[in-house]
């Protein structure tokens, strides 16, 4: 019990830690974003575990076509609904700090459209998940959709944001500030805080591929 | 190799018999141009003409290439199956699709600067642009257009599973097409922009190769 | 923060609500694991029976 929990029990205490400490601390006086600072605990974490989740998807995918187990397909799909869950939590998350320090709920940046993009292209996942009747050729086919579309986001969010002009995230294009003012306080809330979140992910991921497991165990 | 000479030159006798498909395509590019130019008259700034440019070659490109697969019925798909490895049938379809697309692409740059005019384009740089793109979109959709064909309702399938798929390579062309606007480009920029296009191609070309196999198998 | 402003009420408020939401998962978790057992035994005793 103990040995299996464990996990799952460090995972919610670290995002409780990062609750009380995130809002407790001392954050430095920026411009523009003020005390929403506080938000990078939040809303950052959701994007940490969506794109955890959504690599996790990618290895099952990549070991579903070399074994064809169908548990891997069961984790790689299960991966990528918790990744959209956490997708979206981070789009609405994102949205609402957009307005309240940059003006707009939408903003053409870099770092937005890889996160629109993403979701498009998981969204597109489940479609085609659910097109297809037979259970090994939709694993198979979604496992390779899955690989390549993978690949290519990682090319997008990795790639392009370099070119960018400019960005309103941080450490990219021309704006850096926010990163230099991460200081050693607001670190040590946000890695436990990312690290909790991703805990948690996969609390669900499991939660949700032995539900699956189940039922087509009974039937 | 020679199997893939062989279902290149399939490709284009296919093409040329069913004159219709080609045909179609040609006259959706023109269409589409004729009311951009109805729409907005002659005059538009620089940056709407290259916007416009590539919005429509995507289309154009979604058009020509989701039928490379589609429009093998099954009977044929398995009879392609016994007599040809999977490698020389995606790279076969790769090649055919990027030509196609390359003529296509030069076709709609005819007809733009025809109706609309041309910008002061850099060469040195939208050329190569141009072509890598041109092939990068071709080899995309391919892989999109086999996976799509796949599943029950494909011709919607192919669209939202193909934008997700050729918008990062979309929106490197769109601002390299920028860059090129401004005369003279700075050789880092340009080597930063077309290695990147030029990456994104490699990607999916690799990952075609390797993947098409678990596709094409039934 | 200055504490005059009952900050800390919020805070407190908010890990309720988080240690609630995670004592639920737990119990999801629980049960989960309880069907599956059964499911298991359910299964070992069709196997018996043959």
């Amino acid at each position: 019990m103990i040995r299996n929990m464990w996990w799952k029990v460090l995972g919610l205490l670290l995002v409780l830690y990062s609750i009380i400490a995130g809002l407790l601390i001392d954050v430095p006086a920026l411009p523009v974003i003020h005390q929403t600072i506080r938000n990078l605990f939040y809303h950052v974490s959701m994007w940490f575990a969506m794109f955890v989740m959504l690599g996790t998807s990618f290895i099952f995918s990549i070991r579903y076509l070399s074994g064809f187990r169908m548990k891997d397909d069961l984790m790689a799909s299960g991966a990528v609904y918790t990744g959209i869950f956490f997708g979206l939590m981070g789009l609405m998350t994102g949205m609402v700090w957009a307005k309240f320090t940059w003006g707009d709920f939408w903003t053409n940046d870099p770092q937005l459209n890889g996160a629109a993009v993403s979701m498009m292209a998981y969204l597109a996942y489940t479609v085609l998940r659910g097109s297809i009747d037979e259970v090994a050729m939709r694993a198979r086919i979604s496992a390779v959709y899955n690989i390549f579309a993978f690949m290519l986001l990682v090319i997008f969010l990795g790639v392009l944001p370099r070119l960018a002009d400019s960005s309103l995230h941080p450490g990219k294009g021309g704006n850096t500030s926010t990163m230099e003012g991460l200081d050693m306080t607001m670190r040590m809330v946000f890695y436990p805080a990312a690290l909790g979140w991703v805990l948690i992910a996969f609390w669900l991921l499991q939660l949700h591929t032995r539900r699956r497991a189940l039922i087509q165990g009974i039937h | 190799m020679r199997e893939t000479a062989e279902l290149i030159r399939k490709e284009f006798l296919l093409e040329i018999r069913q004159r219709y498909a080609i045909n179609g395509i040609l006259l959706y590019v023109f269409s589409t141009i004729f009311v951009v130019q109805l729409c907005f008259g002659r005059v538009i700034d620089e940056k709407t003409w290259i916007a416009l440019f590539w919005v429509i070659l995507l289309f154009a490109a979604f058009n020509a290439v989701s039928k490379s697969f589609i429009q093998e019925a099954s009977a044929r798909r398995l009879y392609y199956f016994m007599i040809a490895s999977p490698l020389s049938v995606v790279v076969s379809k790769m090649v055919y699709n990027s030509l196609l697309m390359l003529v296509l692409g030069a076709l709609s740059l005819g007809l733009f600067t025809v109706f609309m005019g041309f910008p002061g384009l850099y060469a040195g740089l939208f050329a190569p642009a141009f072509l890598l793109g041109c092939i990068g979109l071709a080899s995309a959709l391919t892989m999109v257009s086999a996976i799509a064909s796949r599943s029950g309702n494909n011709a919607a399938l192919m669209a939202i599973l193909g934008f997700p798929v050729v918008l990062p390579l979309l929106l490197l062309l769109v601002k390299a097409s920028q860059r090129a606007l401004t005369g003279t480009v700075e050789f880092a920029e340009l080597l930063r922009l077309l290695s990147a296009i030029a990456l994104i191609d490699l990607v999916v070309v690799l990952l075609a190769v390797i993947l098409f196999p678990y596709l094409w198998r039934d | 923060m200055e504490g005059s402003d009952k900050f800390f009420v919020v805070v407190i408020v908010m890990s309720i609500i988080f240690t609630g939401l995670g004592t639920y998962l737990f119990l999801i978790d629980r049960k989960l694991s309880r069907i599956e057992k059964k499911l298991k035994e359910f299964r070992g005793s069709k196997n018996n029976d043959k």
